[in-house]
């Protein structure tokens, strides 16, 4: 049973400065692999070097295993990391690299062999077992610095974007192959990455942070679901979500526009206001062109620009300039499925769009519905912030 | 609208003859390079080459640099009297002793201060001045100092030996304490080099492998042998070369204290052996021809030195 807290945890390296990171409080489960996603100077990478103990904490507790290891040092907490730059030491083999935290810790020659052999097979690294990193490839690279943390058994893996140095094809099978391995180990895991995508497939829970500070802890498809703020739904999902500001409210109905109402989810409808922002994923709208029976229903919109993917494509559509809404990023993502609204729709069109899935945020704090007035919630949100 | 296609299928055209460069260009960038080029060799020439085969030619004369005329051509026997000359060969030893401790100890004193002062400490750029000051003050200088320090009659070590009881070696007339002052001074003035040096590389070393050996729970002294040492390999390297060449040359310190004393050669080396004969014995031939032994014997460690350093990339 390893769980890790980090309890307030602020890194603060100027006093006059915004802390890198600001009081992040996450408890990460026995056995969970967490990932710690967010854009580049959000705190990510330190908070991992905090829990590490390659960071002081400058305020807060981290707990390992029920330890308060505030204030040891690296060596002394029993974790293993994966570097960015793999950190393998250049003038050893890979064998040697493995080896070596093992036979710092004293371990005999016999156990040393067996455990680099057998994480040298989990990783299919047999082969490359006695050459030294200078002749190795990124990936196979990137595979012994995780044998490096595999034969140490560690209370704790913590990975720095160990990923973000391979080629995306690469990057892809090895984010898989690394998410059932840690499933297989049951070590629990902090995984940092930038890239939502690999944030979202490899984590049991997601933890967005933005300038040093949490803005939520969840399920990888509750939290696309049900973004905690705005940031969280323009960060999390690609293309990301459209939020409109402007939107009329009248009770508990809304309206984009004149000729397009938003479907309000019952349970936040006694919860909107004026001010409300509304936030559209691509696959959430209905398409209609304009000429067609009965199509007057919707947003107006000039096709900008057409994505082809191939099995999907993504339109980004902008609104009419007499229009009383905004659009946030000013262009609108709308995913096109079928192969029929893909070979109808060309650039210069102009057609209808209606959303049949919405998430409402405040107008002031940013913050979704969902979460507000939370006396009445009936999802469940391990922890929310304002941004 | 074409027919699709994929690379290898499709109909293609001969392709076009690149266009050739234009040899007028081509000259202009030689005539350019000749000019930036020339002056430097021209340099090297007349005061490297030249000498250099000025004094191959001259191992195998005896003269005594008054008149030119006097030279007279005597073949191997310069060389001859070099290898039969049990002196000779006492000088060679010395140069290896005197090179030997002068590197090694220049460079591990040198990393071990580079070591200490590699932090944040207060005054840290005063002592780091301090350590690399001896480096640009003259040997000659330095050697008037420490006659200072080693004087066995009024000299520091004599005066701090004394406090705790013990007799000051005789410095100025025991040859192999006259060895040890010599090299021990050198090493003093060189260890800022190799401070600098070291220093410079340590600052370069990589972070990243320092906070995964910390995180492999690796003991200081193992750390320092299979992590930080491995990576300054380049610089020690580097400095194992360019230290051996200047110290296989000394000059000035010799000179100034004990002028290859006592007993007339027990801290004479090689350069110094050249100095000797040819301006205080005027023996020009024979001094050329140790000059010439010298030239080889460096020429041979740079080599190996090299190969050494190309074989480990």
């Amino acid at each position: 049973m390893v769980e890790v807290s980090l309890q307030h945890i602020s890194r603060i390296y100027d006093a006059g400065k915004r802390p890198a990171v600001n009081r992040v409080n996450i408890d990460v489960r026995d056995g969970e692999f967490i990932t710690l996603v967010g854009p580049s100077g959000s705190g990510k990478s330190t908070c991992l070097r905090m829990i590490a103990g390659l960071e002081p904490v400058n305020e807060g507790t981290v707990i390992i295993d029920g330890q308060d290891v505030t204030e040891l040092r690296p060596s002394q907490r029993d974790v293993a990391m994966v570097f960015q730059s793999y950190a393998l030491y250049p003038n050893m083999t890979a064998r040697q690299n493995m080896a070596f935290a093992l036979e710092n810790a004293g371990m005999g020659k016999a156990e040393v062999n067996e455990r680099v052999e057998q994480a040298a097979e989990m990783l299919e690294l047999t082969d490359l077992l006695d050459k030294k990193p200078a002749n190795m490839s990124g990936g196979q690279r990137q595979r012994v610095s995780m044998g490096r943390a595999i034969v140490r058994k560690p209370k704790v893996f913590l990975m720095d974007e160990p990923l973000s140095n391979l080629d995306a094809r690469l990057r892809v099978s090895t984010r898989a192959q690394i998410a059932s391995l840690q499933r297989e180990l049951g070590v629990t895991t902090v995984y940092v990455t930038h890239d939502q995508t690999e944030a979202m497939t490899m984590g049991d829970r997601v933890a967005v942070l933005k300038d040093g500070v949490l803005q939520q802890v969840d399920e990888p498809m509750h939290l696309y679901r049900y973004p905690g703020n705005t940031f969280v739904a323009g960060f999390i999902g690609s293309p990301a979500m459209t939020l409109f500001e402007g939107a009329t409210v009248n009770g508990s109905e809304v309206h984009l526009g004149d000729l397009c109402q938003v479907p309000v989810p019952e349970r936040v409808a006694s919860r909107v206001e004026h001010g409300v922002i509304v936030g559209v994923r691509p696959e959430d709208w209905k398409i209609s062109f304009p000429g067609a029976d009965g199509a007057v229903e919707g947003l107006k919109v000039d096709v900008a620009h057409i994505e082809q993917l191939g099995a999907e494509a993504f339109a980004y559509v902008e609104l009419l300039d007499n229009s009383t809404i905004k659009a946030r990023g000013s262009r609108i993502a709308v995913r096109l499925e079928r192969l029929a609204e893909m070979r109808a729709i060309e650039v210069g069109d102009q057609i209808r769009i209606a959303p049949t899935r919405v998430s409402l945020f405040d107008g002031e704090q940013e913050i979704n519905l969902e979460y507000l007035h939370n006396a009445e919630r009936d999802v469940a949100v391990s922890s929310v912030a304002a941004s | 609208m074409t027919a699709p296609t994929i690379p290898g299928l499709e109909n293609s055209q001969p392709l076009r003859e690149p266009p050739q460069r234009k040899a007028k260009k081509s000259l202009k960038r030689l005539f350019l390079a000749a000019i930036l080029v020339i002056p430097n060799i021209i340099l090297l020439i007349v005061f490297t080459y030249r000498p250099l085969i000025d004094n191959i030619r001259l191992s195998f004369y005896n003269w005594n640099i008054s008149s030119t005329r006097a030279a007279k051509f005597i073949g191997f026997d310069n060389y001859i009297e070099w290898a039969t000359d049990p002196t000779s060969w006492a000088i060679v030893w010395q140069t290896i002793i005197f090179t030997f401790v002068a590197v090694a100890g220049s460079m591990v004193l040198g990393l071990g201060l580079a070591l200490l002062l590699d932090r944040n400490l207060k005054g840290r750029n005063l002592v780091r001045s301090l350590v690399f000051a001896p480096y640009v003050i003259s040997g000659a200088a330095i050697g008037v100092a420490f006659q200072f320090v080693f004087d066995p009659g009024y000299g520091l070590i004599q005066d701090l030996l004394g406090r705790i009881g013990i007799e000051s070696p005789q410095f100025y007339t025991d040859p192999h304490w006259a060895l040890f002052m010599i090299t021990a001074t050198y090493v003093w003035k060189n260890l800022g080099y190799t401070f600098v040096i070291y220093l410079a590389a340590l600052q370069g070393l990589r972070k990243d492998l320092d906070e995964a050996a910390e995180i492999d729970r690796t003991p200081r002294a193992r750390k320092f042998f299979r992590v930080t040492l491995p990576q300054l390999r380049p610089t020690t390297f580097f400095l194992s070369i360019t230290v051996l060449l200047n110290s296989f040359q000394v000059f000035d310190i010799i000179n100034v204290m004990t002028g290859g004393g006592p007993l007339e050669t027990s801290t004479t080396t090689m350069v110094y052996q050249v100095y000797q004969e040819t301006f205080v014995n005027s023996r020009a031939g024979y001094g050329a021809a140790v000059a010439t032994i010298m030239f080889l014997a460096v020429l041979v460690i740079t080599v190996v030195q090299v190969r050494m350093q190309d074989k480990e990339q």
